[in-house]
């Protein structure tokens, strides 16, 4: 069974027919050509597939692109704004956040998210916003550090504080 | 995935008779974050999929005339966290509602879809067993309400039947002063199913020196969530002590029959039950304490 459907995508509105069991990862990455939102797992653990639906970060392998008919659709394509990067875009590459790149994407919507609903998030806050994220790569120190720089916090990922807690 | 048509019916109303049309090879479809990894693994095959997401009928979450918080079955689990402030009740939901996978994934997980999925460990489950709730189910012609604790038959079964739909679920005032704890035991601290679920409900009697009511919800340590009637009995409407918080969490483990499987042993369950029920019930305690002037 295929659906028409319109999928409104950094800003972009495109008009699509899909096969209904399609997912909209794949939607985005085949149909679309948006390659930047990467399939890790496919089942909702590993984040790589994270985008932002009407703003709120979710697992886009789990979510049919049906779903997301007449709904906003925000990829790590639409955060640069006429090629100026967003401020985690760069506070990602400030503080060496990315190594392979395969989790930023993902790791970068989810930390977007974060900081719509919480603009000063607390280490504990930052771990706990990108729980769904993996990285095999940097050990997440530098993320947590690079999404606190964001909001604007001078916490260092790691501190004192943050260990008693833990 | 299998092929499998979708259906996107407007109203409830639509949503039952598409269910009733199509038969045992049709299922309703909400956040998808079990049902589509389950295609996705072939454990189910499915010739249609019914989407109730969006249904206005099973959304949201309000105070009913009489004073019962009803939560829509499509409430997506990150509504839930984000409605703690509406009531005690809703705080205790949201308590364990934010335990439920990632934010990604409560971004899109329903309340709806974590019951009727029907997993023994559900972390929504125990928290809504010792809050009383019920399940307000549709079905052709008829609406029917079943306690939380009728709902589950076995793993990853309930008393829905064919061509009915979980619509809401109702969790009825609790008395002034009461509180409650859930504790999930996993290894990581998000992302994994829960080998041990504990939800515990005290309510402080006239005294101050115990609990008029206690509740016990435990979770993954059976066929289906459960409440651990013996040990609450034990506990009620007697002097509340650590210790004898202790006795009803070595009650409360023999109540329960949890299995050995991937995550845990059942001996460690066991040992685990006991060690957070009475984790549980002296944080309910000391939050009720503390509530008091509430």
């Amino acid at each position: 069974m295929k659906k028409p459907i319109t999928l409104n995508v950094n800003g972009e509105s495109h008009r699509l027919e899909v096969p209904v069991h399609r997912t909209l990862v794949d939607v985005l990455r085949d149909d679309l050509g948006l390659t930047g939102t990467k399939k890790g797992c496919d089942m909702g653990e590993c984040g790589a597939c994270t985008v932002l639906l009407d703003g709120k970060a979710v697992n886009s392998c789990l979510v049919l692109a049906v779903q997301a008919d007449g709904r906003q659709v925000t990829t790590i394509e639409g955060l640069a704004v006429n090629g100026k990067l967003d401020r985690l875009q760069e506070t990602f590459i400030e503080h060496g956040a990315i190594q392979c790149g395969f989790c930023t994407p993902g790791m970068i919507l989810s930390a977007k998210a974060l900081l719509a609903e919480n603009a000063k998030p607390t280490e504990t806050e930052v771990r706990e916003g990108l729980a769904g994220n993996l990285c095999r790569c940097t050990g997440y120190v530098k993320i947590v550090e690079a999404v606190l720089a964001a909001s604007g916090s001078p916490d260092q990922a790691g501190s004192p504080e943050q260990k008693e807690k833990d | 995935m299998g092929h499998f048509d979708y259906l996107a019916p407007k109203t409830l109303a639509e949503a039952l008779g598409a269910l009733q049309d199509r038969g045992s090879g049709a299922a309703v479809l909400a956040g998808g974050t079990d049902l589509l990894v389950q295609l996705k693994q072939r454990k189910r095959d499915l010739s249609c999929l019914i989407s109730v997401g969006s249904l206005p009928e099973l959304k949201g979450i309000r105070k009913t005339p009489d004073g019962m918080l009803s939560v829509g079955a499509a409430t997506p689990l990150g509504e839930i966290v984000s409605a703690a402030g509406l009531s005690r009740e809703a705080a205790c939901l949201a308590e364990a509602a934010r335990k439920v996978g990632s934010s990604q994934v409560r971004n899109l997980a329903t309340l709806g879809g974590n019951l009727c999925n029907a997993a023994p460990s559900a972390d929504t489950a125990p928290v809504l067993l010792v809050m009383e709730a019920g399940a307000r189910i549709a079905g052709p012609g008829k609406e029917r309400v079943v306690p939380l604790e009728h709902f589950f038959t076995g793993p990853g079964a309930t008393v829905l039947q064919p061509g009915e739909i979980l619509v809401a679920v109702e969790i009825p005032q609790a008395p002034a002063g009461f509180a409650a704890s859930y504790i999930k035991h996993s290894v990581r601290r998000a992302m994994d199913i829960a080998f041990v679920g504990v939800a515990a409900l005290m309510v402080p009697g006239a005294d101050g020196a115990g609990a008029a009511r206690v509740r016990i919800g435990l979770g993954a340590v059976s066929p289906t969530p459960m409440r651990a009637r013996k040990a609450e009995a034990a506990l009620e409407g007697q002097p509340f002590s650590v210790e004898l918080a202790a006795r009803a969490g070595e009650i409360a483990a023999t109540e329960c029959s949890p299995i050995t499987d991937l995550r845990a042993s059942a001996e460690y369950r066991r040992e685990m039950v006991a060690v957070l029920t009475r984790r549980a019930l002296v944080a309910a305690w000391e939050s009720a304490q503390g509530g008091a002037a509430r």
